[in-house]
Order: C-alpha cells, then sequence, then structure tokens
C-alpha cells in the first residue's frame, strides 16, 4: 500500500474485470478513490466491489455510448467522490455497508 | 462481411465512448487545472487485424481523437495519451483454441502474454504527477511486438 495516488479521484471504465479490473486495484492501492465504470456484467462488479471492503471504491452501470447517460453520470460524480472521500476517512471497524 | 450492427456498436463503445468521457472529465479536470486521461488503444490500430476491421478502426481513431485532444488541454495541466497492449492474459485471450494461443505467444518477442497488472503498472505512470511532461503518445506494453 503506498499514497502516492492520495487524494486522485480516478474514473476507470471497464474497470471492474481485466485490464480496467488490474489498474482499479493498483489506484486503491496507492491510496486513490476510484469509480469503476462497467457495462453489463453485473455478477462481475459486485464480486469486485466486495474484494475491497473498506475501500474507496464505487461501482457504477453506465453505457458509455449514451451521451445523456454520461452526461448524468458526471452530473452525480462530485456527490460520489464526496461520499468516497468521507467513507475512506471512516475506520473499517465502524462501517456498516 | 461484417454486418453493420457489429461495426455500430463497436464504434460506439469504443471511439464515441471515448469521446462522451473524455468531454465530460475534461471539463470536471478543467476546475482542478490538472488531469490525466488514458485510453487504452491497441496494435490492431495500427498495423490491422483480419476480421476486427470495427475493433481496430475504432482504436486508430482512439490515438486521433487523444493527439488532437492534448493538443487542446496542454495548457490547462491536463495530459492525454494511450497505452497500447499487446496480447494479454484476460478473457479475450483464454477463450482463444490453444493453438492459436501458441501462436500468437510465437510472435511475442518475449515468448508470454503479458498480464492486467503489468498494463496497469503503465496506465498508473502516466496518471501520477510525475508524467507531466508525457502529452499525446502512446505507449506500448506489448513485451516488443
Amino acid at each position: 500500500m503506498s499514497a502516492k495516488f492520495a487524494g486522485f479521484n480516478v474514473i476507470v471504465t471497464g474497470g471492474t474485470r481485466g485490464i480496467g479490473g488490474a489498474a482499479s486495484e493498483l489506484f486503491l492501492n496507492n491510496g486513490a478513490s476510484v469509480t469503476a465504470v462497467y457495462g453489463g456484467n453485473d455478477a462481475a462488479a459486485a464480486e469486485f466491489k466486495a474484494k475491497w471492503p473498506g475501500f474507496p471504491l464505487e461501482v457504477v452501470k453506465v453505457d458509455v455510448s449514451d451521451y445523456a447517460a454520461v452526461e448524468k453520470f458526471f452530473s452525480e460524480y462530485d456527490i460520489l467522490t464526496l461520499r468516497l472521500r468521507y467513507w475512506s476517512t471512516v475506520p473499517v471497524s465502524e462501517k456498516t455497508a | 462481411m461484417m454486418p453493420p450492427e457489429d461495426w455500430n456498436s463497436v464504434i460506439a463503445i469504443n471511439l464515441t465512448g471515448t469521446f462522451n468521457m473524455s468531454k465530460f472529465a475534461v471539463m470536471k479536470m478543467m476546475q482542478n487545472r490538472f488531469g490525466r486521461i488514458i485510453s487504452i488503444t491497441s496494435p490492431s490500430g495500427k498495423l490491422g487485424f483480419a476480421g476486427q476491421a470495427n475493433y481496430a478502426a475504432s482504436k486508430a481513431g482512439q490515438v486521433a481523437f487523444t493527439k488532437s485532444l492534448s493538443k487542446e488541454t496542454a495548457r490547462r495541466g491536463i495530459t492525454v495519451n494511450c497505452v497500447s497492449p499487446g496480447f494479454i492474459e484476460t478473457d479475450l485471450i483464454s477463450d482463444l483454441p490453444e493453438d492459436l494461443r501458441k501462436e500468437y505467444k510465437n510472435q511475442v518477442p518475449m515468448k508470454r502474454f503479458g498480464t492486467p497488472a503489468e498494463v496497469a503498472e503503465a496506465i498508473l505512470f502516466l496518471a501520477s504527477k510525475e508524467a507531466s511532461y508525457i502529452n499525446g503518445t502512446v505507449l506500448e506494453v506489448t513485451g516488443g511486438l
């Protein structure tokens, strides 16, 4: 674990599997808050999220080819990153979800 | 011949998706006067690949998009680059028949496929503050392909 990316908000598309998944994990291990965007595989996304309890990770389903969907995702992104930052300050033992 | 649906869906996700995500990301990054955009392209965008005209075209398009955007955002502390992974051990490769896997492995000077973690290291480097003067480029992670 390093803090090289502490304070970084990172979005990784295709971020729950394969190369994107590996990038999400390396960012998490280096102190970043990560929003992993995925296209369709809910099971893989849930499994990925479960692998990182207590880490500032959110998985969000977005069809990146849909302009309006991407616009909506970014309009909600500031709240998402605030939540991630809050979670990252709460000790794991006090977390309930 | 390739059905138009196959053409459209791959261009929509890989190329239009890159535009959509980059556009809104840039707007956020401009507020911070700092940002890193890294798109994952492919050697097939440069070399072509039989049966993958849609994929190859989308990947070449990402490179041209990256080079153009990098010139627009450079003064605002936002760099835009690509990583181009070669043969990497993902579902895409593991689903191939064994003889084809062997043939592809033989094409790689290192005689092995790369791992997702090895590609991730390149992505993190380009995303770091230290990569501040690298802009509009393609970092190949191919084992020398």
